[in-house]
C-alpha cells in the first residue's frame, strides 16, 4: 500500500490519491507463503470444489497412499466443526482444522497462521482442503504450487461452463463419483470437453472414492512431478 | 460473506490513512472493482455502510468504478478486452467459454486487467 501523493489541499478539504489494492495484497501474501514453502522444500496443493463433491473422501484416499511416501499434513477449511480433521486423523496423518467462521474461503493469511506454527523441515507435502465453494476461492490464492478442483457427476454436466473463472486457473480436475455417472445419465465427455475449452492446459482425472478408480493416476499426476 | 471481509480491511486501511493525515472525517472513498473479480459492488456497499458506523468514515460516499477485463494469450500474445455485463442483467455471462480461451488460437489466456479491488483515492476534512 503506497500513499503516492497528496494533492488539492483546499482549506480543510483534502483529496488524497492512493493506490491500495486489496486483492493484490492477497496475491502478495500468497507469494510470501510460496517462498516460505520453497525455502523448506515443501509442496502445497490447494483442493477446491463445491459442497459435497467428495473433497474430504478424496483427501482420505490420497493420504492413505501418500503417508507411506511423504511426510504429509492436511489443512481442513470449513466454516465450523472439526468433522473433516477427525476423518483425516483416523488415518494416522496430522491434520489442522481451519475454521473461517463466516468467510466462504480460506485466504493466504489464514494459511500462513497455520504454516507459522508448523515445523516445515519435518513436512514434505501440505494438502489444503478449501471451504466447499466454487466461487469465492478463485479470488484468494493461497500460495499453493498446484490447484485441484474436485467436481462430481452428481452436480450434472454444466459445472465448468457455469464457473469458468475458477476452472480457468486450475492445474487439475478430478471428476469424482464417476461410478455413478451411468446411473445418473451424466455425459462425462461433455464435461471433459467443456473443461478443455475453459482451460486447454488442465489435467483431468476420473475418480471414484468408492472403488478407488483413478486414484493412483491422480496421485501420479499430482505428486509424480514434484 | 466474501465482501464483508475485504470491505472491513478497506475500512481499516482508509481509517488509518485518514488518521495519519489528521482527518476529522472522511467524505468520499474511490474504489475500483475489476469485473473479473467475484466482488459484487452492491454487497461491498452494503458491508461498507454497516462497517463505517462509529468510525470517521461514517456518512462518507463510497464511489465505486468498474474496470473492464483484459486478457492475453500465453501462446500468441493476442490481447482482448473482456466485457462483463453488470449483474443488473441476470442473463449476462451466458456463454463464458470464449472468455478464457484465446479467440485467435484457442490457447490459454492470462488476466491482465479486471482483477482489481483498489482504493484509488479519498477525500477528507481535516
Amino acid at each position: 500500500m503506497v500513499l503516492s501523493e497528496l494533492t488539492d489541499a483546499k482549506g480543510n478539504r483534502q483529496e488524497i490519491h492512493l493506490k491500495m489494492d486489496f486483492l493484490q495484497e492477497q496475491g502478495k501474501m500468497a507469494e510470501a507463503n510460496r517462498k516460505l514453502l520453497d525455502d523448506h522444500g515443501v509442496t502445497m496443493i490447494d483442493i477446491m470444489g463445491s459442497v459435497g463433491t467428495g473433497k474430504t473422501s478424496l483427501v482420505e484416499q490420497l493420504v492413505r497412499t501418500l503417508k507411506e511416501r511423504r511426510r504429509v499434513i492436511v489443512l481442513n477449511g470449513d466454516l465450523a466443526t472439526t468433522i473433516d480433521q477427525d476423518r483425516i486423523l483416523r488415518h494416522g496423518v496430522e491434520a489442522v482444522q481451519v475454521n473461517t467462521g463466516k468467510e466462504c474461503h480460506l485466504d493466504a493469511a489464514l494459511v500462513r497462521s497455520v504454516l507459522d506454527r508448523l515445523d516445515l523441515d519435518r513436512i514434505d507435502l501440505v494438502l489444503v482442503e478449501n471451504v466447499g465453494n466454487l466461487i469465492c476461492p478463485a479470488d484468494f490464492p493461497l500460495g499453493s504450487h498446484k490447484r485441484l478442483i474436485v467436481v462430481s457427476v452428481t452436480e450434472g454436466p454444466y459445472v465448468a461452463v457455469k464457473h469458468p473463472h475458477v476452472f480457468a486457473e486450475m492445474d487439475y480436475v478430478a471428476i469424482n463419483k464417476i461410478d455413478l455417472a451411468e446411473t445418473l445419465g451424466v455425459d462425462v465427455s461433455k464435461l471433459v470437453g467443456d473443461l478443455m475449452k475453459v482451460n486447454p492446459n488442465v489435467r483431468i482425472y476420473q475418480t471414484s472414492c468408492k472403488d478407488g478408480a483413478g486414484i493412483p493416476e491422480l496421485i501420479a499426476g499430482l505428486i509424480g512431478e514434484t | 460473506m466474501h465482501e464483508f471481509g475485504i470491505t472491513s480491511r478497506i475500512v481499516a486501511a482508509v481509517s488509518r490513512v485518514a488518521s495519519e493525515n489528521g482527518a476529522t472525517r472522511v467524505i468520499r472513498v474511490d474504489l475500483l472493482i475489476g469485473q473479473l473479480t467475484f466482488l459484487s459492488p452492491q454487497q461491498v456497499k452494503l458491508a461498507y455502510d454497516l462497517l463505517v458506523k462509529g468510525t470517521p468514515l461514517e456518512g462518507s460516499e463510497l464511489a465505486i468504478q468498474a474496470s473492464e477485463g483484459l486478457v492475453e494469450c500465453r501462446s500468441c500474445r493476442h490481447q482482448r478486452e473482456v466485457k462483463v455485463q453488470l449483474p443488473e442483467d441476470p442473463n449476462s455471462f451466458t456463454d463464458p467459454l470464449p472468455l478464457f480461451a484465446c479467440s485467435e488460437c484457442g490457447g490459454k489466456v492470462d488476466v491482465i486487467k479486471g482483477k482489481e479491488c483498489e482504493v484509488t483515492g479519498i477525500a477528507i476534512d481535516s
